[in-house]
């Protein structure tokens, strides 16, 4: 198999990433602004034809409820340039889409972490959803939970003995989160290991190829 | 308090100005000579004269900037007046000093070096007059007694100019001591090897080893349990032409070695059984990979035909796309595909996400799983048969999903683990030499943390135990 030019400015770039390890230098530095640029200019190009262009095409030419459709948060996206004149009545009018990007945002993360991730884990961990045999695991993973929210409990006076044992209680649920930590770290260091075994596979069959 | 510089011949404040030192009546005038006018420069200028340690000339590479340049200014007064040089010996004559004990060199101290020029500039009376202010009032005897000498006995400085001329010397000395020698060694520019490249280069050629000597890894290369990845595979095995199955791409570019692979068996499955795909992506970044795959699907030559694709692109508003997409599934299609996506093997378009025959999600973040699991997953759970949904997660956000996985029909594929067990479920795990090598690298890595910590804790224990 021939080496190509990609592959060539793969191996040198990967090859310039990694000499970072050996100390903070220029070119990696270049590097990195290139790989910066690439990416935002990348999510550029993607949002522009995937997301604005076909928008925009469509309230020029679009059928009138399509026009309509994508009039409206046309508008309201151009309300935020008010923003542009602080201090004035027009900057106010910003504060609509801004209102309607938080207000759904929020009612769709609250409802979605209540609906979707807290009650039927919960469900599911105690068996009340009969989807199965409640476990213990799942007793001791609402332990856990429980131990770790008390670990977050900064205003109980340790003076008194509820008090003194709710801090030993936010010891342990500390504990527990220093545990899961080291688990994300462990999970993390196998993730990147394998990013760096395939970037120096990709060094080692390059310079098979150019060796011959 | 900041003022402009002001020039010399402008009037200095009352105190600067009466600073003056007059000849003493036994010092010899000479009777040609003019009076000489009062100037605080000048007795700024003598009491440095009489300084311990001052510098032995204007010039020297010793005397800070400030100081040279008084040093190197003239004094307006020799030029408006032009004393004779013999003025100039009777005013150091009666100059007060510090303390009653001269040293030899301040009583034998002389004017600058004949021929040394002593023009006085604006910027050093500036200097001199931008002193603080000290409002009169009490002075501290020691401060007195400190500098009492038989001319101010003579009545000639007020108590507050005495405090003035103490701090102007206070500021002479200080400044000397903090004048840089020129024997101080410059620290070079050195190459030093930390704990930190050293250890980099050990990962490195662990790495490296791993990669090129694979007899190293050998002992690590046996087949994974095939655990989920087996249901997965199975799962795929029993859809056919008439299905569709939505692909989410969540992931970039960076995490291709992690799940490039396992979706590239996925997607080998997929177009095996005919198996329409739809393919979307709520991370722009998501979009990349969503492009190499329909490459991919359209280059495998040993499919009959490609499966047919319809890629939804990438949709921006996060949680907000994924709500958009669970209601308006069919909608979204349709505008996607004009002509209507038809289920091969039947003619009957897609009406709802319940028709789904399946959803698999490539994530590399955790909240992508959990925006999928929020706002996909009920429906899909609720629809008339429910949809299987597979999460096929990197390493690290395999920890944070994992308790989705124990939903209903829901599963979790993470990491190369994962990766490697889906393919020994496909039987194509002939080799397994990237896993033993990553297995490899992981150990020698939680090796050298280990060795990392117990030095540390080693050299804790020892530094707590060398404390007093």
């Amino acid at each position: 198999m021939s080496i190509t030019a990609a592959d060539t400015i793969a191996v040198l770039l990967t090859l310039i990433v990694l000499s970072r390890a050996f100390g903070d230098n220029p070119i990696y530095r270049a590097v990195q602004s290139v790989f910066i640029g690439t990416s935002l200019g990348v999510a550029f190009v993607i949002t522009w034809h995937t997301a604005l262009a076909p928008a925009a095409r469509q309230v020029i030419t679009g059928a009138p409820d399509a026009q309509l459709a994508y009039a409206i948060p046309l508008a309201l996206g151009l309300l935020l340039f008010a923003r542009l004149w602080p201090g004035t009545w027009l900057s106010g009018l910003a504060n609509l889409p801004l209102a309607l990007v938080f207000g759904v945002a929020g009612g769709l993360a609250v409802s979605g972490a209540l609906l979707g991730s807290l009650v039927p884990q919960i469900l599911n961990l105690t068996g009340i959803d009969g989807a199965g045999a409640p476990s213990p695991i799942g007793y001791i993973g609402i332990i856990v939970t429980v131990l770790v929210l008390i670990g977050f409990s900064a205003s109980v006076a340790d003076d008194r003995p509820a008090g003194s044992a709710i801090s030993r209680l936010g010891a342990v649920g500390r504990w527990c989160m220093v545990v899961a930590f080291g688990g994300l770290f462990a999970a993390g260091l196998q993730s990147y290991s394998v990013a760096l075994l395939e970037r120096v596979r990709l060094i080692i069959d390059w310079l098979t190829r150019l060796a011959g | 308090m900041t003022r402009d510089p002001q020039p010399a011949d402008e009037p200095l404040p009352p105190w600067l100005r009466d600073a003056s030192i007059e000849p003493d009546d036994d010092a010899p005038a000479p009777d040609a000579a003019p009076a000489r006018p009062n100037s605080a420069t000048t007795a700024l200028r003598d009491l440095i004269a009489r300084t311990p340690n001052r510098p032995a000339a204007a010039g020297d590479a010793e005397v800070p900037i400030w100081l040279q340049n008084l040093l190197d200014t003239p004094d307006p007064a020799e030029h408006a007046a032009a004393p004779p040089p013999a003025a100039d010996d009777a005013d150091l004559a009666t100059i007060p000093s510090a303390g009653g004990d001269q040293p030899a060199e301040v009583s034998a101290a002389e004017p600058a070096a004949p021929g040394t020029t002593r023009q006085l500039e604006s910027r050093s009376a500036g200097a001199v007059t931008d002193l603080p202010i000290v409002e009169a009032g009490p002075v501290d005897p020691a401060i007195l007694a400190s500098i009492a000498t038989p001319a101010l006995t003579g009545g000639r400085y007020t108590p507050v100019q005495i405090q003035a001329i103490e701090r102007l010397r206070a500021i002479t000395a200080q400044s000397a001591d903090m004048a840089e020698p020129d024997d101080v060694d410059v620290p070079r520019r050195t190459w030093r090897i930390t704990i930190e490249q050293v250890l980099s280069a050990l990962v490195l050629v662990l790495v490296i080893a791993a990669v090129g000597l694979p007899m190293l890894s050998a002992p690590f290369r046996h087949t994974p349990p095939a655990g989920a990845a087996s249901s997965v595979s199975d799962g795929i095995a029993a859809l056919g032409p008439g299905d569709v199955v939505l692909l989410a791409y969540e992931w970039d570019a960076r995490r291709t070695a992690e799940l490039a692979p396992i979706e590239r068996a996925m997607l080998d499955q997929l177009a095996e059984r005919g198996v329409g795909l739809v393919l979307f992506s709520s991370d722009p970044q998501g979009v990349l990979p969503q492009f190499a795959a329909q490459e991919y699907l359209a280059a495998s030559g040993d499919q009959p035909a490609p499966p047919p694709v319809v890629a939804l692109g990438y949709r921006p508003g996060g949680s907000a796309a994924l709500a958009l997409l669970a209601r308006t599934f069919p909608q979204l299609v349709a505008e996607a595909a004009p002509d209507g996506m038809v289920r091969p093997g039947s003619d009957t378009p897609i009406a709802a996400l319940g028709d789904l025959s399946a959803i698999i999600v490539f994530a590399d973040d955790p909240a992508d799983v959990q925006g999928w699991m929020e706002q996909v997953y009920p429906g899909a759970a609720r629809a008339a048969t429910p949809i299987p949904l597979t999460l096929v997660v990197t390493a690290d956000a395999g920890v944070m999903a994992a308790p989705y996985a124990r939903q209903p029909g829901v599963t979790l594929l993470a990491g190369p683990l994962a990766a490697a067990s889906y393919q020994a479920a496909r039987g194509d795990a002939d080799d397994a030499q990237p896993l033993a090598a990553v297995r490899l690298v992981t150990l020698g890595l939680g090796v050298v943390l280990a060795m990392l910590a117990l030095t540390a804790s080693i050299a804790a224990v020892m530094r707590r135990r060398s404390t007093p």
